[in-house]
């Protein structure tokens, strides 16, 4: 177990490198020159040239690379242009608000999904398979920021169930909190739960024609009983790959999302940050994130190991 | 006990719907063994999985077939759940895809009893590890615990016939057990399903492509052909007067130990192949392959005709091939 977290971790150091390069130099091209961004278009050259000096913006681009990645690796985050306070301290406050938002719309959409997928497939070619079926087409046809304006109409402003937009902050209780982000999980789950549900349908359909299906059904198993015993577990192996190559789609979901609740998560950060050109702050969200989104895949990994004894930790 | 009364299996297939198995009849007698021999594509299994009332989706029978005076065919499911693996055990084709991957050896083993009833918590253990021993896997202890992966393709049979006769059945189908085999461990696993049907006095329906090995493991053979029954007897005296042109081109297929020492000689093979069950011809089955076909075979189907007791044949030209 030790060399394969090892081998885990190793891997995980070098995807994040590999992120960590190319989120620098999809930053470095990035047309626009953050001084003047910052500064406005009236301010001086002479102004202009000293906000980069102090910036550091006239070293050279690999010296700055490898500035970034020691501050990342001593902890150290860089402050923020347009803030001019500490990434860390922007990050820490809505990260509680982002990551709470993709959980729930992960548990949404996985809840939905294997109910739906399970139902569809032992339903099939019947009339519930073919409403489900139906339905997620629906729910992949549906683009999510206008999906999330839809909900507004309705729950907020015509119902009065839910508020517009905003987060009315964790300090005024859980079910408060929860409301506010119920929309916009929403909207977040519903192409990947509709996604997600056609995938389980198939992979449970999939499993059923095994073998050993008919080898349950053999032994005098009825046929809820082999799906419920047999089926499930072997079905779910496939499924939990999608669930994670979700979780990604799920994170960046949320810039859209964010903005259109208006929430002031990480997604919103990113989103005006690159807007202000705020380059320290887009860099270092952007590295947490694929920090995030490769340490689920960790997840998934030693979730196959639990589920398929034919995988040895080691093989991972 | 069990009696199979004009078997229809039809199927609807791409090409339209088309019946695989036509009017078969058998009896099998209590303490019993029967075997159904013939070429891929046969209908065989499609047999085979009617009794278990397993076929596949796209696929209806008619007919009937008679379990201690019950009809298979019109039970309902629940019903059909407490006599399959219970009074009916069945061993499948693929060993190497038959057994769950994610459940140790000896949860599979133990399932059916504990869905029939006939263990308590407490024994189940206890009659793993009997079963275990009884199909000749060594180290029981440990393998109760082993998943499939971790055993070879004859082992996976030997776990097989364990969970198959778990609940000890009136009947046991085995389904080409060893085509999936070493020639070596075939004849050890088609040795130890005999002496284990002797030893609970059980039935069985034994399906193999190959006459040499049901002529050696059953007292009455079927030989089917494109769906149909084209001869049938017990099993002396079918071997002791092959009557059908396919019986006799399946059974000059079985290589003999002197074919092995001369090379020269070529094993004898029917020219052609088993027709798709949408192209199985009218008349005889057989007509497109056989040697001595004529004209009367395209236009009806053969009777039964009697070449002794209990040994009859389907075929119009029986007495040009004598
Ligand atoms: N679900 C199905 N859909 C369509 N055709 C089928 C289906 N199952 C079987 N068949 C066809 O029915 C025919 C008989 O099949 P069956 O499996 O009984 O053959 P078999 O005698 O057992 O052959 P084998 O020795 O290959 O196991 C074959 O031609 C096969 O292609
Ligand atoms: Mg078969």
């Amino acid at each position: 177990m030790s060399i394969f977290l090892l081998k885990r971790f190793f891997t995980f150091i070098v995807t994040l490198l590999g992120a960590s390069l190319l989120t620098f130099l999809s930053l470095e091209i990035l047309p626009g020159d953050p001084a003047r961004v910052i500064l406005g278009i009236d301010a001086p050259q002479s102004a202009v040239d000293a906000l980069r000096l102090q910036l550091g913006l006239d070293r050279p681009m690999v010296d700055r690379y490898f500035d970034w990645l020691a501050h990342l690796l001593t902890g150290r985050f860089g402050v923020s242009y347009t803030y001019n306070v500490p990434v860390m301290d922007l990050i820490k406050h809505r990260i509680g608000i982002t990551f709470p938002l993709a959980i729930l719309s992960m548990l949404l959409s996985v809840l939905v999904a294997l109910i739906l997928g399970i139902y569809a497939a032992s339903r099939h070619n019947k009339i519930g398979d073919v409403s489900v079926m139906g339905l997620s087409q629906l729910g992949i046809s549906i683009p999510n920021f206008w999906l999330a304006l839809l909900l507004i109409l309705f729950f907020a402003v015509n119902l009065g169930w839910f508020s517009s937009g905003g987060f009315v902050g964790w300090d005024k209780g859980f079910i408060k909190s929860i409301q506010s982000l119920i929309l916009p999980a929403i909207s977040l789950a519903t192409v990947q739960g509709a996604i997600l549900a056609r995938f389980t349908r198939s992979a449970v359909l999939e499993t059923m024609r095994e073998d050993y299906v008919r080898t349950a059904r053999a032994k005098g198993l009825t046929r809820r009983g082999t799906l419920w015993k047999h089926v499930l577990r072997n079905a779910m192996i496939p499924v939990i790959t999608i669930m994670g190559l979700q979780f990604a789609n799920l994170l960046a979901g949320t810039i859209i999302v964010e903005e259109v609740f208006a929430i002031p998560g990480l997604g919103r950060l990113i989103l005006q940050a690159i807007s202000n050109r705020d380059i320290t702050v887009v860099r270092d969200v952007v590295i947490l994130l694929a920090a995030l989104v490769v340490f689920i895949n960790f997840v998934v990994d030693v979730l196959y190991a639990v589920i398929d004894p034919r995988l040895k930790p080691q093989d991972v | 006990m069990l009696d199979i009364k004009n078997l229809n299996i039809n199927l609807n297939t791409v090409y339209g719907d088309a019946t695989a198995v036509r009017n078969l009849s058998f009896k099998l007698e209590k303490g019993k063994t029967l075997g159904i021999v013939g070429e891929s594509g046969c209908g065989k299994s499609l047999t085979a999985l009617a009794v278990m009332g397993l076929l596949p989706e796209n696929s209806w029978s008619t007919g009937e077939i008679i379990f201690n005076n019950k009809n298979l065919l019109s039970l309902n499911e629940d019903k059909l759940c407490k006599i399959r693996g219970n009074s009916i055990g069945m061993i499948f084709q693929e060993p190497m895809t038959s057994l769950n991957p994610l459940h140790t050896i000896g949860k599979q083993i133990a399932e059916p009893m504990i869905l029939h009833g006939k263990v308590t918590r407490s024994m189940i253990k206890k009659e793993v590890l009997n079963l275990l021993d009884m199909v000749g896997i060594p180290d029981p202890l440990k393998r109760i615990s082993s998943f499939p992966h971790e055993l070879s393709g004859g082992q996976r049979q030997r776990v097989m016939i364990a969970m198959a006769l778990s609940c000890k059945p009136e009947i046991l189908i085995a389904d080409e057990p060893t085509t999936a085999l070493d020639v070596t461990i075939q004849k050890q696993i088609l040795d130890l399903i005999k002496d284990l049907i002797d030893e609970f006095g059980m039935s069985m329906i034994l399906i193999s492509h190959d006459l040499g090995v049901i002529a050696n493991n059953v007292q009455e053979i079927i030989v089917m052909y494109g769906g149909v029954c084209v001869e049938k007897g017990y099993t002396k005296k079918l071997i002791n007067n092959i009557s059908h042109p396919y019986s006799q081109g399946l059974f000059s297929a079985i290589p003999t130990l002197e074919m092995q020492e001369d090379s020269e000689q070529r094993l004898k093979t029917i020219p052609g192949s088993v027709p798709e069950i949408t192209e199985i011809p009218k008349g005889c089955t057989f007509q497109g392959r056989c040697e001595y076909v004529s004209d009367i075979c395209v236009k009806n189907s053969p009777n039964s005709v009697k070449i002794s007791e209990d040994h009859e044949a389907y075929c119009f030209n029986l007495d040009k091939l004598n």
